[in-house]
């Protein structure tokens, strides 16, 4: 599933500025695409238009099949949050299913998904304990997993690594890149972590601008 | 794929999250409990202060009415079978005619007792609520009793000596001993001799309910008038202000009247906090695709399910101690009942309304930034 904004602009209500000014980008399928860009520069902010959290004041962005059919992101989309994303006193199963549920999967087929997807990463044997007994680097782990139990074809993190030292985040990208097999956009503060995408784009001055090249092809 | 986040699939993950956190879940339950069992409580010792000196000034004669001939005219007097009567009118309990006598009475085993003799209509039995014994009876105040050693049930000889005309006669009957609170005082010290009076009598007294005593009184006036007579005194018992209460207002002007709503007002408060404690959960729930209904659904669920259980337990502790502090049932099953049910339906509207509020955006609530 190939992802193209153009002319994307946003403010927060109130805000002085704009926080995304005529952005525009072009992501193809199956490529993994990082945002890097100092604090404050609307990383979360590009992500959560994107993903269809917040409203653009202006522009287009769309996920365009391999037919051309064009999707309004947030339908084809999941997410990896933040390590606070889970619910801490579910169980590491019950959260894994989330992903299913954001499908329309019954309780019994979210649960089969989960399952397989908590095997991927590792954490098959811990579905039954609660979340909030696992370490930094098991919960974003947990989190991948809730995000590869659903089907859809984009994947977008914020900040997976965010709160992860150094041997932890290696690990839970390890996860998150062997498992994706789809259009991957990582929003990222780490160097490293972003350096194991296609493309890194930086984010400045409410534009995407090309870091640097890899495999993927994208266009800004 | 089936419909996403349809209506089972968003209970089930309430009572999960009933089930999963419960230490919170427990709080919830204890303090519903707390807050709708002690709402209950508070009201059914309140409301049974009220009622228990209510009932004590019923027995002092509230609700009551003695009338009497118009002073102003000479020889005038009450009917005794109009007084008798008024017993079968709508409003009126109970109602007997007395005649205080210039006889003296005094039993025949304590001579030196005597003391004036008032004879009445049947009627006082059901006045005063005392069973008529079979054959004569002599209604007796506990101060007659205390000074003769006249007990309850026991049949005597009465010796009756008429002041005017120099005559005595006896007369056996069977004592009922009777609280004379609710008489005036001009009978506090008199036997009572129940009997087929007829004629003329110098009182009659009336009782009837707090929801028809206007209407009574006014009825009593024009009925118990002789014809072409001055109209007859009809004077209540008791005085409104003589236990420094209006009983027709009192329920209503209790400090506890609005406790209910103090007590929601506090659920709610606690239910808001619990939910803004928890708002991450439901930017989880929203950015995985649950809708605004699944997402009220999740919510509503964990608070019936909580609250319906604190209100359960919350009832039967302000059940049971009421009980146990000795609190008249009914009003115990009324007042705590009404008061926890009134408490738990306005904090469940209020839950709605939280559940209703917005979040903010997911990004801001997923990095904390609310």
């Amino acid at each position: 599933m190939r992802l193209v904004a153009r002319d994307l602009s946003f403010g927060y209500p109130g805000g002085d500025h704009q926080v995304l000014s005529g952005l525009a980008c072009d992501i193809p399928a199956g490529v993994s695409a990082a945002v890097v860009g100092p604090s404050g520069s609307g990383k979360t902010t590009l992500l959560s238009v994107l993903g269809g959290l917040v409203t653009p004041q202006q522009g287009y962005f769309a996920c365009v099949d391999a037919n051309g059919v064009e999707h309004i992101p947030r339908d084809v989309s999941t997410w990896v949050l933040q390590t606070v994303s889970l619910m801490p006193e579910r169980s590491v199963l019950d959260n894994a299913c989330l992903g299913g549920y954001l499908d329309g999967a019954t309780r019994a087929v979210a649960r089969r998904a989960a399952m397989a997807a908590l095997d991927e990463v590792g954490l098959a044997d811990r579905a039954d304990e609660p979340a909030r007994v696992l370490s930094g680097g098991e919960a974003q782990r947990v989190a991948i997993a809730r995000a590869l139990t659903s089907t859809r074809p984009v994947l977008f993190a914020d900040e997976p690594t965010g709160q992860l030292d150094a041997a932890t985040t290696s690990l839970v990208l390890d996860a998150m890149f062997a498992s994706a097999r789809r259009t991957l956009l990582l929003v990222t503060h780490d160097e490293a972590a972003a350096a194991r995408c296609d493309v890194v784009l930086r984010l400045a001055s409410g534009h995407l601008e090309p870091k640097e090249f890899a495999r993927g092809g994208a266009r800004v | 794929m089936s419909e996403r986040w349809p209506s089972s699939l968003a209970i089930s993950e309430g009572f999960a999250n009933v089930k999963a956190g419960r230490r919170l879940s427990t709080i919830i339950v204890a303090a519903v409990a707390l807050v709708t069992g002690g709402v209950g409580l508070a009201n059914v010792l309140d409301v049974s202060v009220l009622v228990n000196a209510e009932r004590a000034w019923i027995d002092k004669g509230a609700y009551v009415f003695v009338v009497e001939p118009n002073p102003s005219q000479a020889f005038s007097a009450i009917d005794v079978a109009t007084c008798d009567r008024m017993a079968q009118v709508e409003g009126i309990d109970a109602s007997f005619a007395v005649r205080v006598t210039a006889s003296v009475a005094q039993p025949a085993h304590a001579p030196g007792t005597h003391a004036t003799l008032a004879r009445t209509s049947a009627g006082i039995y059901e006045f005063l609520s005392v069973s008529p014994p079979i054959g004569s009876g002599m209604l007796v105040s506990d101060g007659i009793a205390a000074q003769t050693g006249l007990v309850d049930g026991e049949t005597t000889t009465f010796a009756i000596q008429s002041l005017e005309l120099a005559t005595s006669e006896e007369v056996t009957a069977t004592v009922r001993l009777i609280d004379a609170a609710v008489l005036a005082e001009s009978l506090d010290g008199t036997y009572l001799f129940p009997s087929d009076l007829t004629g003329e009598s110098s009182q009659c007294y009336v009782r009837t309910d707090a929801a028809h005593a206007d209407d009574v009184r006014d009825y009593l006036a024009v009925t118990l008038t002789p014809d072409q007579g001055a109209p007859a005194i009809v004077r209540p018992r008791l005085n409104e202000s003589a236990n420094g209460l209006d009983f027709s207002t009192a329920f209503n002007q209790r400090a506890l009247t609005w406790g209910w709503a103090a007590g929601a007002a506090i659920l709610i408060l606690l239910w808001t906090l619990t939910q803004w404690t928890r708002r991450t959960r439901d930017a989880i729930y929203a950015t995985f695709g649950a809708h605004a209904r699944a997402r009220l659904i999740i919510r509503m669920t964990e608070w019936f399910t909580l609250s319906t259980v604190g209100l359960g337990w919350g009832w039967a502790i302000a059940t049971a101690f009421a009980i146990g502090l000795g609190a008249d049932i009914q009003v115990t099953l009324v007042q705590a009942t009404g008061q926890a049910v009134a408490t738990w339906t306005v904090a469940s509207l209020g839950a709605v309304g939280v559940a209703l509020i917005p979040v903010g955006t997911l990004i801001d609530t997923l990095k904390d930034r609310t």
